[in-house]
């Protein structure tokens, strides 16, 4: 509180002239002045004029000191009254006698109210021993005594304060200087409630977390370190970090924590230990480095989990990926695959760097796209319609025949997924030149085969009709002559005989009729397939005891060249499998035409069968289905097995045109 | 007045057992023999036959086509078609050639006579093994 000075107060030397007469005239009381001559006055009247000025002078200098120590006063007084630190004065008994506005302030209580009463009551309970033993000691020792002590203020909590007392100069009075403590209190309250938390959560996690000096001296390990290396937190803290890890990996963990910094305070090593059982460890620490002002290392706080399992995943893991890779590049196949956006060359394998580079003299590399792989054109369109028909349809295979040269590959398209995302395309491409060179060589051979077979058939059919067929029916001539002119005693004798050589002649007739038939009807060159679909049908219905119905569109036409045999060829092996395996009862056989396609279905009520199961067949049986796919395929027809078991087999072939 | 036939076949033992088996016949005469359907075709102007059998299969001219000519020149020609064939589209062809008889060349022996009697009156005569296709 500022002490405010009256305006113009009246000079406190005011009475000072009537109290100064009035003492000379004591003074003079009994002395009468002497007589003093003119020269001798006038002397007096110039010592008073400089006694005059004199004093004059004094009192501007005591006006001037009292100036300054009425300022003076008034900042001690505002730092008595104002300042951060309470003051009392307490006499022995603890009354107070003197107190600043700060302390009334603590304490609650305006300042009048204040004085003249204890200041022990002002004190919590258990505060109050404590304080008496500090008013003894200010009272009975020069020294100054220091307590904390806890307040109880008006209407609030406890109040927590720091009183520093010394007795005054006159031995019947004490200062006290009172600090509240309250604030810091708390702060220190939370800080270690704060700790416990902290060090609760620490000593809980399964991590690993220790600080270190710069030394490596361990400073702290929570209870997971301790289980980990099986030591007590007694035996670690102090010990070095060093023996722990293994000795391969101390350069790159001394390297890696070297490199911290106030600019980079966070470092990530994995690096092997030897655990508390002996076992070879991997584990990943994460080192935070702490630095004082000036930037030097005062500790490192680390916190690590053991990643053992992860890291034999990554080994492993790398393993098979070195083994896949190893596998790749040594695969004779090329393998690559694209981005499934710009389908660009993601990666490729070293065959497909080393096909590019030999044959066509490109130099692979990643980001490649079709156009600057191939030249400009259809063949950029033609990958880049494979690589979309693989995002939108998913798998397949096709035989690819590279440009400007003699190779085929056989390409193979996946969908690369990962969580269900589609992120690329791979192509694993197999060069199946030889082999289908060797297939055109077999097609041809196979071709010349069927050729050579017709040929043969149509001789063997036509030397048939010719020759023992011919030959049968003059010796069937012959034994009617025979039969009509020999005496009838002779007759009578050998007439068994001859009638049983007239019927071998027959039956072997028939048997040559229906050969020439199986070998090559007369009907498939004179009258067309129809035709030789009818008779062969008749002839097998009654070999067989299998009903035949043959339907043909009424135009049906005389279809060209080597149509005919290979369509009836198809059939006749079909009526040959139906008749080994299909145990059915009916067959239909159906030739259409509807002016863009040549239909053949050959269609049994059988038991069917499933396709797989036909390939396994012994060899003789299973042959009749591939037998029919390749004469179809020969003269550019398209085959189709339809078959179920239980539900018959349909074979259908068709012919555009 | 008994039954000229010509016989029209390639074959010489079949030629030769046909004509001893109708020479056996008093009512038939053996008046030639050709060998591909050209020289039946000639024989036939040539020897106005009252019947004339004719195999199919033939060098130089069929039997069909030699049919089809006789029948055309020679109207009143009858001609019996001796065959191993024995489907519809064959008897059919030799039918619409003007044939007027089929038979099978295995059952010749038994039915080339009746055959030939029956087609010389005039009406069609199908063997046995080709009755099915009438």
């Amino acid at each position: 509180m500022k002490v405010e000075k009256e305006k113009n107060p009246p000079s406190p030397y005011a009475g000072f002239r009537s109290r100064a007469e009035e003492q000379l005239q004591v003074k003079q009381v009994g002395q009468p002045h002497p007589a003093r001559s003119s020269a001798d006055m006038q002397r007096l009247v110039h010592e008073l004029e400089v006694h005059q000025i004199e004093l004059e002078m004094q009192n501007e200098e005591l006006l001037q000191a009292r100036d300054e120590l009425d300022l003076t006063l008034d900042k001690y007084s505002e730092l008595f009254d104002s300042g951060p630190v309470g003051y009392l004065t307490l006499g022995p008994d603890a009354v107070i006698t003197a107190v600043s506005l700060s302390s009334a302030d603590l304490l609650g209580v305006t300042r009048s109210r204040l004085l003249g009463r204890r200041f022990d009551h002002f004190l919590a309970h258990e505060s109050r021993p404590p304080f008496a033993a500090l008013m003894e000691k200010v009272f009975s020792s020069p020294e100054k005594a220091v307590s904390e002590l806890a307040l109880l203020k008006e209407g609030q909590a406890q109040l927590f304060v720091r009183i520093e007392a010394v007795a005054a100069s006159s031995g019947r009075e004490c200062c006290l200087a009172m600090i509240d403590l309250t604030e810091r209190r708390r702060m220190e309250e939370a800080l270690l409630q704060n700790k416990r938390r902290y060090r609760a959560v620490v000593e809980d996690q399964t991590e690993l977390i220790t600080r270190f000096r710069p030394d490596g001296s361990y400073t702290f390990v929570n209870q997971a370190f301790c289980r980990f290396f099986a030591k007590g937190a007694g035996e670690l803290i102090g010990s070095n970090w060093r023996p722990g890890a293994m000795a391969e990996d101390l350069p790159a963990i001394e390297f890696q924590l070297s490199q911290l910094s106030p600019e980079h305070p966070v470092a990530v090593i994995e690096h092997r230990v030897i655990s508390g059982c002996g076992e070879e460890r991997w584990m990943q620490f994460i080192n935070r480095a702490f630095f004082d002002l000036e930037g030097r290392l005062v500790e490192t706080q680390c916190v690590g989990r053991d990643i053992t399992e992860r890291k034999r995943a990554e080994i492993t893991l790398a393993e098979s990926q070195a083994l896949l890779n190893s596998v790749i590049e040594s695969t004779s196949d090329v393998i690559w695959s694209v981005d499934p956006v710009t389908f660009g060359i993601s990666s490729f394998n070293l065959s497909l760097s080393e096909y590019l580079f030999s044959r066509y003299g490109i130099r692979i590399r990643c980001g490649m796209r079709p156009e600057e792989i191939f030249p400009p054109g259809d063949f950029v369109e033609k990958w880049r319609g494979l690589y979309r028909r693989t995002l939108e349809e998913g798998p397949f295979t096709v035989e690819y025949a590279v440009y400007a040269g003699n190779s085929v590959f056989e390409l193979t398209f996946n969908p690369l997924r990962r969580n269900g995302t589609v992120f690329g395309v791979s192509v694993f491409g197999k060069e199946i030149t030889a082999r289908k060179q060797a297939e055109e060589t077999l097609k041809r051979y196979a071709r010349r085969l069927i050729v050579l077979e017709e040929e043969l058939r149509k001789r063997i059919a036509m030397e048939l009709h010719d020759d023992v067929g011919q030959e049968l029916t003059a010796l069937g001539l012959n034994l009617a002559y025979l039969d009509k002119c020999l005496p009838v005693e002779i007759m009578d004798k050998f007439r068994p005989v001859l009638e049983d050589s007239r019927q071998l002649t027959k039956e072997i007739s028939c048997s040559v009729r229906n050969l020439m038939v199986e070998l090559r009807p007369p009907q498939l060159d004179e009258y067309g397939l129809a035709s030789a679909l009818r008779c062969y049908g008749e002839q097998y219905a009654q070999r067989s005891g299998i009903a035949v119905s043959v339907e043909v569109d009424p135009d049906f036409p005389r279809l060209p060249g080597k149509i005919d045999p290979a369509l009836f060829r198809i059939t006749q092996e079909a009526l040959n499998n139906v008749a080994k395996h299909a145990a059915a009862t009916k067959v239909l056989i159906f030739l259409g035409n509807d002016g863009r396609r040549t239909r053949l279905l050959i269609r049994d009520d059988g038991k069917g069968f499933v396709p797989q199961d036909a390939s396994l067949q012994p060899m003789g049986s299973g042959w009749g289905l591939t037998i029919m796919r390749e004469r179809a395929e020969l003269v550019g027809a398209s085959f189709r097995l339809e078959t179920a078991r239980g539900e018959g087999t349909s074979i259908i072939v068709e012919i555009p045109g | 007045m008994p039954i000229s036939i010509l016989i029209v076949d390639d074959h010489a033992r079949i030629r030769e057992g046909l004509r001893r088996h109708l020479e056996m016949q008093e009512d038939f005469t053996v008046v030639g023999e050709a060998a591909n359907g050209r020289e039946g075709v000639a024989q036939a102007e040539l020897l106005r036959p009252d019947v004339i059998l004719m195999d199919v299969a033939m060098p130089v001219m069929d039997g069909i086509e030699a049919t089809r000519l006789i029948c055309r020149r020679l109207p009143q020609a009858k001609i019996l078609i001796l065959s191993i064939y024995n489907s519809a589209d064959h008897c059919c062809r030799a039918m619409d050639s003007g044939a007027l008889g089929y038979v099978l060349k295995e059952s010749a022996a038994e039915e080339v006579v009746t055959a030939a009697r029956t087609i010389m009156k005039g009406d069609h005569y199908f063997g046995a093994g080709v009755a099915g296709f009438q």
